[in-house]
């Protein structure tokens, strides 16, 4: 055995530290760490909702202490929840994605319109058992409505979108032309439906935490009573929602057409307005 | 010779609802589809369409929160299937009864209230599938749910169409009212709301219902006295051609000859109103 290998002249070439080793972390890839981020932003966003829900102060410290607990744990067990955030790793690798994108995006957005309607049985279903004004329950309703519009006028807009992106994948100039354009009328529509789903919690939360004496009693079934609840914050938050409402529906129509407007189909929730609507304007 | 300006169409609400009747409901979607970017609305039909609504909305949610369910619950029925239809009549049986003790009036306005409440219940329960059992409330909820998704969709149109904020003038509502032989006084509202901006911006406009009893058949004396053209959705377009071959409504009226008493009364209004004289 030779006492030098082959070329080993005992100089190197720097003296520099160079750290060669393997890394023995495991990373977490960057769609996991934007999950685990995006927890702690909707953690802070409802810390944030909170804080404007005029409570008692000991309670709303047993909130913030449920709701550490509890979001994070729902988020996890939350499948819409992981899908947005898949979609939103499509999103920014858009050009690579596209096909992928659009296909979970429309079937995400299925899911959400099933979701927001199921909200409005569950809203109505609290008026019922409540002796709130119909102002309540006709806010919330009408903000849900307005969010599925949204999700409509947006997915057809998307639609469009999607073929000229398709048509325009090597053309990387009209190609990002198509993405900024699409960034600015969505960022003023998102800006919008977060605006009102801000509005539409705080009045829920309101009548709701305010109807609780205990933390394990929020969110449950119980009778909304509006003696517990100041007439002239009720009023206030209603009225902040009502305007929401008006500011999404102007957003909406615009891109609406004239034929998505008329409703044209007379079914039994319609007939009974009409007549009564004939009856009260005799 | 200046040709007048073609303002738009003012619409009734008649338009902007859902019909019955197939032939008018495809007259109506095939105007608002051509024609919806032309077409404006007064505030005074806005308001009126959207307190309607909101009340005929008001009235069926009251009934089912305040006298369905606490019959229902009085009964000791927590779960309801398609054959339960007697109770549901028993329960608007004893709201007649007691409607009839408590309005004295003549008016049938609360007894046809309730019976459109009573038609929706009825033919909900019944869409029900044989064997279906429901928990009370998610039926009553359901009830509610499908009410504001109703409602939410007959008030967009309302909401669409561009808003012009008119106070009708009250003496030229009488003026349509006993000149203009239209006996209703919403729509006379709305009529004016229409003249006054017609007049208002000099540029014509088309009133466009369906409403044979209270407009249409009173078009002659609304042209003649008000210049005012009406017209039923399906010709609106061609009321809109020959218009525009006129001159201005101000320049047209003023070339009138032999006014009569009920012109020269509608000049005097609109000189009032707007500061605009039309009379020669």
């Amino acid at each position: 055995m030779s006492l030098l290998l082959n070329d080993e002249t005992g100089q190197i070439q720097n003296m520099f530290r160079r750290d060669l080793s393997f890394s023995t972390n495991y990373e977490l890839d960057e769609s996991f760490r934007k999950y685990k981020d995006g927890q702690q932003k909707i953690l802070k966003d409802n810390l944030e909702l909170l804080n404007e829900i005029p409570l008692n102060e000991d309670f709303r410290k047993e909130i913030i202490e449920y709701f550490k607990k509890d979001i994070i744990e729902s988020l996890n067990k939350d499948p819409m929840y992981e899908k947005s955030v898949e979609i939103g790793s499509y999103a920014s690798n858009l050009s690579k994605k596209l096909h992928i994108y659009f296909k979970e995006l429309f079937k995400f957005n299925e899911e959400l319109k099933k979701k927001l309607n199921a909200e409005l049985l569950h809203t109505s279903k609290i008026f019922l058992d409540s002796n709130l004004p119909i102002s309540f329950l006709d806010s919330i309703n009408e903000s849900i409505l307005a969010e599925l519009d949204f999700i409509d006028v947006y997915t057809r807009e998307i639609s469009k979108e999607r073929v000229s992106l398709i048509v325009n994948l090597k053309n990387r100039k009209k190609f990002e032309r198509i993405c900024k354009n699409h960034n600015s009328w969505a960022a003023r529509f998102n800006e919008k439906r977060d605006r009102l789903e801000h509005n539409r919690l705080k009045l829920l939360w309101y009548a709701d935490f305010n109807n609780s004496t205990e933390v394990d009693e929020i969110f449950k079934d119980k009778k909304l009573s509006i003696e517990r609840l100041d007439q002239t914050i009720l009023t206030d938050f209603i009225g902040n929602l009502v305007e929401q409402i008006n500011e999404m529906e102007k957003l909406n129509s615009a891109l609406m057409g004239f034929d998505d407007l008329v409703s044209s189909n007379i079914n039994e929730p319609t007939k009974v307005l009409l007549n009564l609507i004939q009856t009260i304007s005799k | 010779m200046t040709y007048g300006k073609f303002g738009g169409f003012f619409v009734d609400s008649c338009i902007l609802l859902p019909k019955s009747v197939e032939s008018t409901k495809q007259s109506c979607a095939y105007f608002l589809e051509k024609n919806g970017d032309r077409c404006l609305i007064s505030s005074s039909i806005k308001n009126e369409g959207l307190d309607l609504l909101n009340r005929s909305y008001s009235v069926v949610v009251k009934d089912i929160t305040e006298n369905l369910k606490p019959f229902l619950e009085t009964q000791g029925i927590k779960e309801i299937t398609n054959k339960r239809g007697r109770l549901f009549a028993d329960f608007f049986s004893q709201r007649r009864r007691i409607i009839k003790k408590t309005h004295q009036t003549k008016s049938n306005v609360p007894n046809e209230l309730l019976g459109a409440i009573e038609n929706y219940v009825a033919a909900r329960l019944h869409s029900l599938k044989d064997g279906q059992k429901l928990d009370v409330n998610l039926f009553l909820a359901a009830l509610l749910r499908e009410l504001s998704i109703e409602k939410y969709k007959l008030k967009r149109p309302f909401e669409k169409l561009k808003c012009i904020l008119i106070a009708p003038d009250s003496a030229l509502c009488c003026l349509v009212i006993s000149a203009g032989k239209v006996k209703n006084r919403k729509d006379a509202e709305h009529l004016v709301s229409s003249i006054m901006h017609q007049f208002d911006e000099n540029e014509w406009m088309i009133f466009v219902s369906n409403d044979d009893d209270h407009i249409l058949s009173n078009k002659t004396e609304l042209l003649d006295i008000f210049a005012l053209q009406c017209s039923k959705p399906d010709w609106a377009i061609d009321y809109c051609d020959f218009i525009s071959r006129r001159k201005t409504p101000i320049e047209h009226y003023r070339e009138l000859k032999n006014y009569s008493e009920h012109q020269r009364t509608f000049g005097s209004h609109i000189e009032r109103i707007n500061s605009i004289k039309i009379l020669s």
